[in-house]
């Protein structure tokens, strides 16, 4: 059950990435680590999986990247929401709600 | 700005970076995961190690992370250097283009240009002569006379003819042999632009030129303008083409001019411009108007120009001159002359004017038998020679029996060694009369009495003349007995069927 639990929704990533992003800029490590304790341990990504989509991103301009000094003082690269991400994250909000609704009309209706 | 930056993005406009770059940035990137996700690990008690290797397996496989990075950050460069490159190869074959059609552009413009170029020069030239032609017509109005060196192109002339001919000819003044060839050209052009051309080219002939011209237009005999012609000779001021003038004018005025020259202009002035046949036939009769009640003497001094008549041109232009000689009572005269002792005077040249002038007129049968015939077998060969050629003409097959008597007569009696100039005029007449049945006879002539009077008097002027052989002193009897029985095919059986005489 725990490999179910962790699987995510194609597409999902993008719009998790992008949501927590808009709170501030962080490297993958940060950004994986908030989509791991915001849905409390539930969405677990594979990790490696992150950085493809981070790169992605990147190169539709959604995100910008920089090389920055951590909090451990150590080089990291870290992203920040670029505008074009931010309506980018309306989008896929949106659409995502849309679905998510859609899926618990048909949740409420059969239950 | 954030438009720019992600056209800037999109196109790859950012910083450039090399794959190495990229590929350390990814390694750095992800390595700081790894670190940092073994660090929160090893906070949740794990040692170094295991953290280390969980951080790992939480994460995947590192190096096809990796690559798929890489693969993304260098995609839009990938794209962009294809992008590039397409544009490059198209830049190349645009500019190849371009180069390629101003080249042949070029070409056609500088093709066009030599063509204008070459049209103007023509229509200048063209225009030159134009002038050229103007100015001559109006000098011509004035009574001037202009030569081809000074301009003049005969409008009724071809330019370009005149043009080449000029050239040759003032290149190659003693070359007589070159100036014949191009009379010859000169002579195809209609009589008056023949004589225009010549008359233009006339002021810059050498001498030889000019007498080859004169020649030339007289061996045309009837030439339509040939005593314009020839009075440009006779009013040049060489005395050489004079005189080649003079010899020619013979034939039309039966004159010679060198003698009287101022005769001549008064001539010219008279005949100049009268048809051809007409000047033949009223000079004719005015020539043989003045030699009556001349005496032999007189005639022989008056006619040594004249011992041999040529009526060439008189029969290229339809003139029958020997009748019209006839009709003048030449025979009569001719007749006188065969009477008189003059005729075997030594030194005389009677007897040649006569003979000659009796073949000329063409007299029928009963005058040549009553007049010539006789002379036959006159024992003075200056007589009987001359006689025999007299009859020799294809209009007088009746005398082939008289002249082989003649030579049968004399010829196997004879020192063969002796050469007779009468029987080789004997046969010399019978070739003239061209009956191959005198052929066995010849040859029964020779094997008969072989000398050098005989194989070559006989053989040469007659058989060889008959038969096509060429003479050779081995042909002698023997040679022609055999020559017969291998030819005899050649003939008409009426000719194969006679036999060699013996003598």
């Amino acid at each position: 059950m725990a490999a179910a639990k962790n699987e995510l929704l194609p597409g999902t990533l993008d719009l998790l990435v992008l949501r927590v992003l808009a709170t501030g800029r962080q490297h993958g490590y940060g950004i994986a680590r908030r989509i791991r304790s915001a849905s409390a341990d539930v969405l677990r990504i594979e990790e490696g999986s992150l950085y493809p989509a981070l790169h992605r991103m990147e190169k539709r301009a959604w995100i910008r990247a920089e090389w920055a000094e951590s909090e451990t003082r150590r080089r990291a690269k870290y992203y920040a929401l670029s505008a074009a991400g931010r309506k980018q994250l309306a989008i896929e909000t949106e659409t995502w709600e849309t679905f998510s609704n859609a899926v618990a009309r048909v949740l409420g209706a059969e239950g | 700005m954030s438009v720019l930056l992600r056209a800037a993005g999109l196109f790859g406009l950012g910083p450039r970076k090399t794959r190495t770059e990229i590929a350390c940035e990814i390694a750095d990137e992800l390595a700081f995961h790894l670190e940092s996700r073994a660090r929160e690990l090893e906070g949740q008690g794990l040692a170094p190690e295991e953290a280390s290797a969980r951080a790992k397996e939480l994460f995947g496989d590192v190096e096809r992370t990796a690559r798929e990075c890489a693969r993304i950050q260098m995609g839009g460069r990938i794209m962009l250097v294809r992008i590039q490159w397409v544009v490059i190869a198209v830049l190349v074959v645009a500019l190849a283009l371009v180069g390629w059609r101003q080249t042949v552009t070029r070409a056609m413009l500088l093709e066009r240009e030599h063509a204008l170029r070459a049209e103007a020069e023509h229509d200048r030239a063209r225009l030159q002569e134009m002038e050229q032609v103007k100015e001559a017509v109006l000098a011509m109005s004035r009574g001037e006379r202009l030569a081809v060196g000074e301009g003049y192109v005969p409008p009724t002339s071809s330019d370009e003819l005149a043009a080449r001919w000029l050239a040759e000819l003032v290149e190659r003044p003693e070359d007589w042999r070159h100036a014949v060839g191009i009379y010859e050209e000169l002579l195809a052009l209609p009589p008056d632009e023949a004589l225009a051309a010549l008359t233009d080219l006339w002021p810059q002939l050498s001498v030889t030129q000019k007498q080859q011209a004169l020649k030339a237009f007289a061996f045309e005999h009837g030439h339509a303008r040939i005593l314009a012609v020839l009075h440009l000779g006779a009013t040049d001021a060489a005395l050489e083409v004079q005189a080649w003038a003079f010899q020619y004018l013979r034939e039309y005025s039966f004159r010679n001019f060198a003698e009287d020259y101022d005769a001549y202009l008064a001539w010219a002035a008279t005949w100049g411009g009268r048809p051809l046949d007409q000047v033949l036939a009223e000079n004719a009769r005015a020539f043989l108007q003045e030699l009556w009640g001349r005496s032999p003497a007189e005639v022989e001094q008056r006619l040594r120009d004249f011992e041999d008549l040529d009526f060439r041109s008189a029969a290229k232009l339809g003139l029958d001159l020997s009748q019209v000689f006839r009709d003048a009572g030449a025979l009569a005269m001719l007749e006188g002359w065969l009477r008189s002792p003059e005729l075997r005077a030594e030194d005389s040249g009677l007897n040649k004017l006569a003979f000659s002038w009796a073949k000329t007129l063409a007299p029928d049968e009963a005058w040549l038998c009553a007049h010539v015939l006789p002379f036959l077998d006159d024992a003075d060969e200056s007589l009987a020679g001359p006689a025999a050629r007299a009859l020799g003409d294809p209009r007088n097959a009746w005398a082939v029996p008289e002249l082989l008597a003649r030579l049968e007569r004399t010829v196997p009696g004879s020192d063969a060694s002796n050469p007779n100039s009468a029987d080789w005029a004997a046969a010399s007449a019978l070739a003239e009369i061209g009956d191959p049945s005198v052929i066995p006879a010849l040859i029964g002539l020779i094997a008969s009495n072989p000398g050098y009077n005989t194989v070559y008097g006989i053989g040469y002027f007659a058989l060889g003349k008959l038969t096509g052989v060429t003479y050779d002193e081995s042909h002698d009897g023997n040679w022609w007995i055999d020559w017969w029985g291998k030819n005899q095919g050649r003939f008409p059986p009426e000719v194969r069927a006679l036999p060699i005489p013996g003598f």
